[in-house]
């Protein structure tokens, strides 16, 4: 079985670290042991994840080495809002949390695991989340 | 395993991903499993079996990648190296099975 890990931008950052937070890697350790896994990061991540300068050097470096999802169809949009409706989740937010119901992602990496959790109930989803 | 062999698979991975040109190639399978895969595709429920085979060889691969990087992280920070049993305690949180 592959695993999908979602990264949102907190997570793509903690990626991107010189060493990565020790829950982070054990996540990682699980989708190699299993041999075959996708990480996924929506593009709409890098909009907070990104700066515009140098200092991007090393989650550019990243982005490489993930799958970027660059589409965002109206059907995506629409299933994103209404598991916003009535939060206080951001828009961004519920697009990374549309991707690991979409996915059945095993983990969904975050630093916000109360509006993710919230997002994600809403769908039924099992994606484990893990703080960073 | 080299930087240079990490950058290479990254750039194969990124231009698979981004629909690079394809060729055909010859591989060989166990052949209950070729005629299964045959039989999905011709009842319509996986796509092809080229793309289903370019979707497991992708994840492969991708976990390749990410098993150098941990490796080069534990190369400069072995402290870092998460340990068995947290490993185990993260795969029962998200319900994943260990080989």
């Amino acid at each position: 079985m592959s695993v999908t890990v979602v990264l949102d931008g907190a997570g793509l950052h903690a990626w991107a670290q010189r060493v990565p937070p020790r829950e982070l890697l054990s996540v990682m350790e699980v989708l190699r042991c299993r041999g075959a896994g996708r990480v996924l990061v929506p593009s709409v991540v890098t909009v907070e994840a990104l700066t515009g300068d140098a200092r991007d050097a090393p989650v550019n470096q990243v982005l490489k080495q993930v799958d970027l999802d660059e589409d965002l169809p109206l059907d995506r949009a629409r299933t994103a809002a209404s598991l916003r409706q009535n939060t206080i989740a951001s828009a961004v937010d519920a697009v990374v949390a549309e991707a690991a119901v979409r996915t059945r992602a095993a983990f969904l990496v975050t630093s916000d695991p109360g509006d993710m959790t919230a997002l994600l109930d809403r769908a039924g989803s099992t994606t484990h989340v893990v703080t960073v | 395993m080299s930087a240079e062999l990490l950058d290479e698979l990254t750039e194969a991975l990124a231009r698979a991903r981004q629909g690079a040109t394809t060729r055909p190639v010859s591989v060989t399978l166990p052949a209950p499993l070729a005629d299964a895969f045959r039989l999905l595709a011709d009842r319509g429920l996986i796509e092809s079996v080229s793309v289903a085979t370019t979707r497991a060889l992708e994840d492969a691969l991708q976990a390749v990648i990410v098993g150098m990087r941990l490796d080069a992280i534990y190369a400069e920070h072995p402290d870092a190296r998460p340990s068995e049993d947290e490993i185990a305690e993260m795969a029962r949180r998200a319900g994943v099975g260990l080989p």
